[in-house]
């Protein structure tokens, strides 16, 4: 595997969250290399969300530690704002701020965080747009767009501060059919260069394509790490095999 | 089914049809049944009697030049009080050379609003700076005078309408940051702050302004040395800010509440901290959403500032009511009132306009 060799950007280890009495995460053990595409799977209720969460520090944890590159990621503490800096978020609900321009959605993180100033920053945002096939929307204001468009932005807005790994919590899961396609060859396409993301995704397809590593988990655990060839071969537990059956024949 | 209608009545022309249209409309609406018919009639009359009775009071018989009440009619409207006093009613018992300098702070007042209000305007951080910080001890100096040459001009002479606005202005515009900060003090994660912020807007909210200026009056000198004077002016601002910032708090934790929680999770997975959060992200979604309650605290406060008289402050009510009792025009009191209860309603529905336009233009704006 990748990540053996390299130096991890990521750590998680020994990860445990309550809501509550609600039992959400169960020492979830997670390493994650530079460049290495993870996509996390499981019936709903399993903990993806939550680990995701957990990562970028959206939500505390009482037990266990996260480490970006070395460093102990600890929500209490005001080195948590580096921590997300470095770490790209997009969310299921695309959480665009709605009283911005999409340019100035993007831009306001790194003018106000990086200092970039207002030319550099929308130069280096309209690279993005471009990349997310959205040039030409850069001056729309979110509740014009479409929700790809809404998402694909959204993604443009995360990479914009240069994350050293980005987190996807179920990107196309609000969106319509017909544009999951369109925010998954975005998505594709960053894979494909070479960044370092963990997605939490039911889009079986994309998984098979893109992911280096398929963890697959059910209540609050990491019950399966396998390379997807492996996974959707069905040499795995049976939870998994059952919950790939449902996938793939959900969507056939 | 309109376009059958149309075409059989082609040949009519357009002004006998829509009366057709409405004749046929108040049949259907107006006397359908015979209740229709009564509840129609007698509306109808009592309309038609109340106009009988206003119009040749208030117009038809009205006068209105007059130097005292021996001009007036005993049956009629006489304006002339109104006329006659106007100036005092505008500008209280600011001596009358020096009333320029009301009219200069109210028009730098409106001029700087209006930039900071207009989209593209430049450089509107300096514009509200100017209105928070410099405007304030700008305006205070006009009116107050005492430096620069101006003629020194105690607040007790102030009054009026004048006297209103600067109440209504000065209560909104100094409570506002205060509220912010109370607003997100209800909020905060720092249990000091959150308790402070919480005991000062439920003690200030459960009291009626009434009792606070009372208070100011009557207990404020004996909690001081004998002979300390103060300010009834500054006594009433002071009162009127205390009440207000815990009214306009709970609007803006309204307006907090309103905004998705996402949004506050998407600054944070940029990097932004609380301030951050607050000052880019959620206060501007915020301040859009309480623009109506906003509005309907001013309204609100605008008609609350009659109390002052409580501390011997003549604002445009009370003033007008202390004009009726003037030997000239003694026993005016209707002509008066009724002259500042259109005052009133003219500041509050032109505020509710303002609202309204304000909301469509902040609705246009995020679609633009």
């Amino acid at each position: 595997m990748m990540s053996s060799s390299s130096r991890p950007i990521l750590e998680v280890s020994g990860l445990n969250k309550w809501f509550g009495a609600m039992h959400a995460l169960r020492d979830v053990d997670l390493t994650v290399g530079a460049g290495e595409r993870i996509v996390v799977c499981g019936p709903s209720g399993s903990g993806k969300s939550t680990m995701v969460r957990c990562i970028n520090a959206l939500e505390r944890y009482q037990k266990g530690l996260i480490r970006l590159e070395g460093e102990a990621i600890n929500p209490d503490c005001d080195s948590v704002l580096g921590a997300r800096r470095a770490i790209g978020m997009v969310f299921q609900a695309f959480n665009l701020f709605p009283h911005l321009s999409i340019l100035d959605n993007i831009t306001l993180g790194p003018r106000k965080l990086l200092r970039l100033s207002r030319p550099d920053a929308e130069s280096a945002a309209m690279i993005l747009l471009s990349q997310v096939r959205m040039e030409d929307q850069a001056r729309k204001m979110p509740s014009q767009l479409s929700g790809g468009q809404q998402q694909r932005a959204a993604i443009a807005r995360a990479l914009a501060m240069n994350p050293k790994l980005m987190l996807f919590d179920e990107p196309t899961s609000a969106l319509d059919p017909e544009m999951v396609k369109e925010v998954l060859d975005v998505m594709t396409a960053l894979a494909e260069a070479g960044t370092t993301m963990i997605c939490v995704t039911h889009e079986m397809g994309f998984a098979k394509a893109v992911a280096d590593r398929i963890v697959f988990m059910d209540q609050g655990k990491i019950v399966e790490t396998a390379d997807p060839t492996a996974f959707f071969a069905g040499d795995c537990c049976d939870r998994a095999r059952s919950f790939v059956g449902t996938t793939t024949s959900g969507q056939a | 089914m309109t376009a059958v209608v149309n075409s059989s009545r082609v040949e009519r022309s357009p002004a006998i049809a829509q009366l057709r249209r409405r004749l046929a409309w108040a049949r259907a609406n107006l006397f359908a049944r015979p209740i229709d018919v009564l509840l129609t009639s007698t509306i109808a009359a009592a309309a038609v009697a109340l106009l009988w009775a206003i119009v040749p009071w208030a117009f038809i018989d009205a006068v209105w030049v007059g130097e005292n009440r021996a001009a007036c009619r005993p049956d009629a409207a006489c304006w002339a009080f109104i006329v006659n006093r106007g100036g005092q009613f505008l500008y209280g018992f600011y001596p009358q050379p020096e009333r320029w300098r009301v009219n200069a702070v109210f028009l730098i007042f409106a001029v700087s609003v209006f930039l900071l209000l207009r989209r593209d305007t430049p450089g509107k951080r300096v514009v509200a700076f100017f209105l928070l910080l410099v405007f304030p001890i700008l305006g205070y100096v006009l009116l107050h005078g005492g430096v620069a040459g101006l003629s020194r001009v105690t607040t007790d002479k102030w009054g009026g309408l004048s006297l209103t606005l600067l109440l209504g202005v000065a209560g909104i515009v100094v409570s506002f940051p205060i509220a912010i900060v109370l607003a997100l003090g209800r909020q905060s994660e720092m249990p000091l702050f959150r308790w402070a912020s919480i005991a000062y807007i439920e003690i200030c909210r459960g009291l009626p302004l009434i009792a606070v200026l009372f208070m100011a009056r009557i207990l404020l000198p004996y909690a001081f040395p004998v002979g300390s004077e103060f300010d009834p002016l500054a006594l009433a601002v002071t009162g009127i800010i205390l009440f207000e910032s815990a009214y306009l708090a709970e609007v803006f934790r309204g307006g907090f509440q309103a905004i998705p929680k996402g949004q506050a999770e998407a600054a944070a997975a940029i990097g932004f901290g609380y301030w951050r959060t607050a000052i880019y992200v959620t206060l501007p979604q915020m301040l859009r959403v309480v623009v109506p309650g906003v509005v309907n605290n001013a309204i609100a406060l605008v008609k609350n500032t009659t109390l002052v008289v409580i501390l011997g402050l003549f604002e445009v009510l009370n003033i007008v009511a202390a004009g009726a009792a003037d030997p000239d025009w003694l026993g005016l009191h209707a002509e008066g009132y009724v002259f500042v209860g259109l005052v009133f309603w003219g500041l509050c529905f032109a505020m509710s306009r303002y609202s309204q336009s304000l909301e469509r233009e902040l609705k246009a704006a995020e679609r633009s």
